[in-house]
């Protein structure tokens, strides 16, 4: 008789999932899917609010990445005003996302993932967390809880708290920079530099470790989105936002950010409460596409900056099918970081980064604003409309993980095909199913717009939709 | 000179889950001291062990779930995992996880205590339940009597 697995919760992302594994008659993986299983419908609750709240309001959707949502809230608010911002007030924000980027990702590297390189994918589940790090290898967790704390505290020094900050407000930001504050930031740098390029090292050392992993980590060809800067860069804040297709051509190499909808669908499947985005001019669901740190650097020609420039030319030398595999998610992870700890160096020493004038004030000059940026994992869109009092009437905020859903629900099912045996779910088993997930590093609670942690539910099915296991963490 | 380190927990649009918030914005109102430090957070994060392993004591206020709503309890906290099953660590530790990161990863842990208050209802919504807002004012002297005592 045909089962199915489930897994309730998966655990160690953000949010709240369930992976559910069909197995066929002959016990062997039919289908699997990755259901989110939360929804709160942030949408509807701006419509009425004055639209300089949004940038406060919609930053509540999450307390992991606040710092995103004010920043494309913020750019689609200027829209709204239709002024100029001023140059020193991009810089900030600039910093500001970069340094969400790194904090984010070093979250996602040292305390969600690692413990599954260091430790291994069949270790202890109890031991796999970042006391396990600590007990093997305890310079790489002090260091990873360093790179974390410096991504936070630069922005608290920017934002004035590090979740939910009001200091990006729709025209610019509130306060300028101090000198104090520039230097205090910059004398973070060094070793926040030194901790990537070490854990970058020692990351492309074990990469041999992890051959079967890298070939059913949802490997599969798809397109890719994100943003590029102007000369083919690594862009987080602005740029043009790209299509690439799977045979590495650029299929769209800017899609206006009023024309997303032309480009980008939404489609709903019933068991999850995550919207499926997909690319329109192919169809859903063929129109898949990968976005977050794997996109960007397939998409961008280099990263821009010197350090990071020698990494991504080093992961290009991996062929396009090799870069495929989402488990190469945690390798761009690293080199993002690096590139934007360099970055926010360089943007620093800018000569007008302490320049005091960073807000331009407006009233509300146009009905509808779309606002686009890069969010750690992966292109980020608000768009708003307001009425002539400057009042909300309608949004729609399409979230980077969302992006991912269609890969991380086929790459669920290519890992369980190949992972899960016979009709009892082994824990190595699991954790690999659940660190496919883990690999795209998901945020739940922005993805649906709704409040919650994650984690992870298999469940073990018959063809009847009997549950035959189940692990629950 | 060390410091005393005053963490207030919680989350405060969950009603008496605010009351370590509560707690640390009273004390922070109260106390000048230069050897104080108060923080008011949502959780506690890996990334307190370094401040925790400098300080000279910390104090935790958090709220309970077990008891009569309103009583107050002190707790003396030494470092290790408050459970056998650490779990699958995610974003948030106890006190006395974050104590032993401190002493593992920085070589320290001071002094520590928890100061818990059980709650009546954690619901949706900010404010404290009528019991709890009447222990406030009792857990704060707790906490200030912490610090008094701990001065060198």
């Amino acid at each position: 008789m045909a089962q199915q697995i489930s897994i309730n919760p998966v655990t160690r992302i953000e949010g709240h999932a369930h992976i559910s594994i069909q197995l066929n008659d002959a016990g062997e993986v039919d289908d699997a899917h990755f259901h989110v299983t939360q929804l709160r419908g942030f949408e509807k609750l701006c419509e009425g609010r004055p639209f300089r709240e949004m940038p406060s309001l919609t930053a509540r959707v999450c307390g992991i990445c606040p710092v995103s949502h004010l920043i494309a809230s913020a750019k689609a608010c200027d829209e709204l005003l239709a002024v100029r911002i001023p140059e020193t007030a991009i810089k900030l924000r600039k910093i500001l996302n970069l340094a969400q980027m790194v904090q984010s990702h070093a979250l996602s590297f040292f305390y969600l993932s690692a413990p599954d390189f260091l430790l291994g994918m069949d270790s202890d589940p109890a031991k796999r967390n970042i006391f396990g790090i600590l007990e093997r290898e305890p310079e790489m967790a002090r260091g990873g809880i360093r790179l974390r704390q410096f991504g936070q505290q630069l922005i608290e020094t920017l934002a004035g708290k590090r979740i939910h900050p009001a200091w990006v407000v729709p025209g610019g930001v509130n306060e300028p920079l101090t000198p104090e504050k520039r230097d205090a930031i910059l004398a973070g740098i060094p070793e926040a530099k030194a901790t990537t390029q070490r854990t970058l090292e020692w990351f492309k050392s074990i990469l041999g470790d992890y051959r079967e992993e890298i070939s059913a980590f949802a490997n599969f060809s798809t397109m890719f989105m994100g943003l590029v800067g102007p000369d083919n860069t690594l862009e987080f804040y602005d740029g043009q936002l790209r299509m690439m297709d799977a045979g590495g051509n650029i299929i769209n190499p800017n899609i206006p950010p009023y024309e997303y909808q032309d480009y980008i669908g939404e489609a709903a499947e019933e068991w999850s409460y995550l919207k499926s985005p997909y690319y329109r001019p192919v169809g859903y669901p063929d129109g898949l596409y990968r976005v977050g740190p794997l996109a960007r650097l397939n998409i961008a020609e280099r990263a821009g900056t010197p350090l990071a420039d020698a990494e991504m030319e080093e992961f290009k030398q991996l062929s396009l099918q090799e870069r495929m595999s989402s488990f190469y998610f945690h390798y761009a992870r690293l080199i993002e970081i690096l590139h934007g700890i360099e970055r926010i160096e360089e943007l620093l020493h800018a000569p007008d980064i302490l320049d005091p004038r960073v807000q331009a004030t407006a009233s509300a000059n146009s009905p509808e604003g779309v606002g686009i940026s890069e969010a750690p994992r992966g292109t980020l869109i608000h768009h708003y409309r307001i009425d002539t009092q400057g009042i909300m009437t309608w949004a729609n905020l399409i979230i980077a993980t969302g992006n991912n859903n269609l890969a991380m629900d086929r790459g669920v099912a290519q890992a369980a095909k190949h992972f899960v045996k016979g009709e009892k779910i082994e824990e190595g088993m699991l954790n690999r199913v659940e660190a496919v997930i883990r690999a795209f590093d998901p945020c739940l609670s922005c993805s649906t717009h709704a409040v919650g942690q994650m984690p992870l539910h298999i469940e073990l099915l018959s063809p009847d939709g009997a549950v035959v296991d189940q692990v629950q963490r | 000179m060390s410091r005393v380190l005053v963490i207030g927990y919680g989350n405060v649009l969950r009603t008496d889950d605010g009351i370590g918030p509560a707690v640390a914005a009273c004390v922070a109102q109260r106390c000048a001291a230069a050897d104080v430090e108060v923080l008011s957070l949502h959780q506690l994060l890996p990334e307190l062990a370094e401040p925790i392993s400098q300080a000279r004591q910390v104090v935790f206020i958090d709220a309970s779930i077990d008891g009569v709503p309103g009583t107050i309890a002190c707790w003396r906290l030494l470092p290790g995992p408050e459970t056998e099953a650490a779990g699958p660590l995610v974003h948030h530790l106890d006190p006395q996880r974050l104590l032993e990161l401190a002493q593992l990863l920085y070589g320290h842990a001071p002094a520590a205590a928890l100061v818990s208050v059980v709650g009546q209802d954690f619901s949706l919504g900010e404010g404290l339940s009528e019991c709890v807002r009447h222990a406030l004012p009792d857990t704060v002297a707790h906490v200030d009597t912490m610090i008094a005592a701990s001065s060198p």
